[in-house]
Order: C-alpha cells, then sequence, then structure tokens
C-alpha cells in the first residue's frame, strides 16, 4: 500500500467499499429470498455500515462531478517554469475525504463486533492517513 | 444430565435431524465451519506453494473467507445456526478479503 499512486489508492477504496456492499447485500438477499426472518441487516452494527456505505459511495458520484467542474473551471498558470493548477488542493482534499469515509466505515465492523481494541485501530488509522498525505503530497509536486 | 437422545425425536424432519448435534453441543456448527475455514486456508496455499512455488496466504484466507460466509449463509436458511454465528463469519472475512484487496502482489 505503501508505494500506491494516489489514483491506485483512491481506486482500491473505493471498489473495497463497493466489495463489502455488494457482499452484505448478498447475504441480506439469499436470506430474505429464502424466507429467513432474522436477516443479517437485523444487526444494528451492519445495518449501520450497509445503509453508511450506500450513502457514502452514492456521494461518490455527486462529489466526483463537482470535482471535475471544479477542475475544468480553475485557472492554469505558469510559474517557475512548471505548469501551476490552483484548484488540485481542494479535489485533492474531496477525494481524500472520500477514501477516509469508506475507511472509516469499515473499520467499525472489526471494533465493535470483533472487539478489537481501539489502540490497533489508531495505529493502522495513523498508517492509512500517512499513507494519503505521501500520495497527495506527489500528486502535488509531480503532477502524479 | 440426561443427554437426550434421538429417540426422543418423535416426528422428526429433516431439519430436525440436522439441528440434532446442537441439541448436547450447541456449538457443533459453528466448529464444523471453523473447521471448514481452516482446511481450505491451508489446501490452497500449500497447493499454490506445491505448483508455484510460492504460496499467498492472504489470497488463501481471503477465497477461504468467502467459502465460510457461503456455507455460513446456507446453515442460516436452515436454521442450524444463529445470526450473531453469521454476522461474526462474515465480518472475519470481510477482514480478510480487504486486508488482500488493499495489499495485492505487485507485477
Amino acid at each position: 500500500m505503501a508505494n500506491k499512486s494516489f489514483l491506485q489508492l483512491f481506486t482500491m477504496f473505493a471498489l473495497v467499499g463497493i466489495f463489502v456492499f455488494a457482499i452484505i447485500s448478498f447475504s441480506y438477499n439469499l436470506q430474505a429470498n429464502n424466507g429467513v426472518e432474522d436477516t443479517i441487516l437485523g444487526d444494528g452494527i451492519i445495518n449501520k455500515t450497509y445503509s453508511n456505505l450506500n450513502t457514502d459511495l452514492n456521494k461518490f458520484r455527486d462529489e466526483s462531478q463537482g470535482q471535475k467542474t471544479n477542475f475544468e473551471e480553475g485557472g492554469l498558470s505558469v510559474s517557475f517554469g512548471s505548469l501551476v493548477l490552483t484548484t488540485i488542493g481542494s479535489i485533492g482534499k474531496v477525494f481524500n475525504g472520500m477514501i477516509i469515509g469508506v475507511f472509516g466505515i469499515l473499520i467499525v465492523l472489526p471494533a465493535q463486533i470483533l472487539g478489537i481494541n481501539s489502540l490497533v485501530i489508531g495505529v493502522i488509522e495513523a498508517i492509512l492517513l500517512l499513507t494519503i498525505m505521501l500520495s497527495l503530497w506527489r500528486v502535488y509536486r509531480q503532477g502524479s | 444430565m440426561t443427554y437426550q437422545t434421538i429417540d426422543n425425536l418423535s416426528n422428526a424432519n429433516i431439519g430436525d435431524i440436522l439441528s440434532y448435534p446442537t441439541v448436547n453441543t450447541p456449538t457443533f456448527f459453528p466448529l464444523i465451519l471453523v473447521a471448514i475455514f481452516i482446511i481450505i486456508t491451508m489446501v490452497s496455499f500449500f497447493r499454490e506453494l506445491n505448483r508455484e512455488s510460492k504460496g499467498n496466504l492472504m489470497s488463501s484466507l481471503a477465497v477461504s473467507g468467502f467459502i465460510t460466509t457461503v456455507v455460513a449463509l446456507a446453515m442460516s436458511l436452515l436454521g442450524l445456526i444463529q445470526r450473531e454465528v453469521v454476522v461474526i463469519i462474515l465480518v472475519i472475512s470481510i477482514i480478510f478479503e480487504v486486508i488482500f484487496l488493499l495489499t495485492g502482489r505487485e507485477k
């Protein structure tokens, strides 16, 4: 994960979000269509994770559209012999927010259902945040 | 403690017979699921090790987690395990699958 570009990092988290959403959806549909009364969505944490993922993944499209408009309207200028794109900062913040959003939803599952210590969760979160910051810095500096 | 024997079951249908082991041993089917998970992980890992001389434990765990989830869902349709067991198995398999997706081998 450490050597991945920001694009790869974002794509990975988006696909992980879709995958988890799909597996919960498949499990629920299989149970509901076969007459199981006590489905997995009866569990409060799974239910909350499912609805949060639904909301978060739906926001991806709208926010990406908004950032595309932002990118197209943003000014390009030449400074110190290289191209400068002024809107890349806000674009980075929005997509960074999406990654953290998916991570925040998914980390609830092991933390609350399996009872994993908050210390472990904190360390994983720190590694992820550092990876995101370094990847974004590479985008700002080198444009890739 | 008097153990219930199969003679105590009257008018038993297939669901009653399948769930009979849980009468005296409630953890029977969860243990079966743990065994399925471990067996598939080991088989997958060592097969890949023999075939390609390099095994990927993460991918074996992810595949095994997915298969165990499907088996657990099938058992829940028959009422053999409770929702809590299905949820725990689902979360464990999601963890392994997410770790595998996020740490995929660089080609």
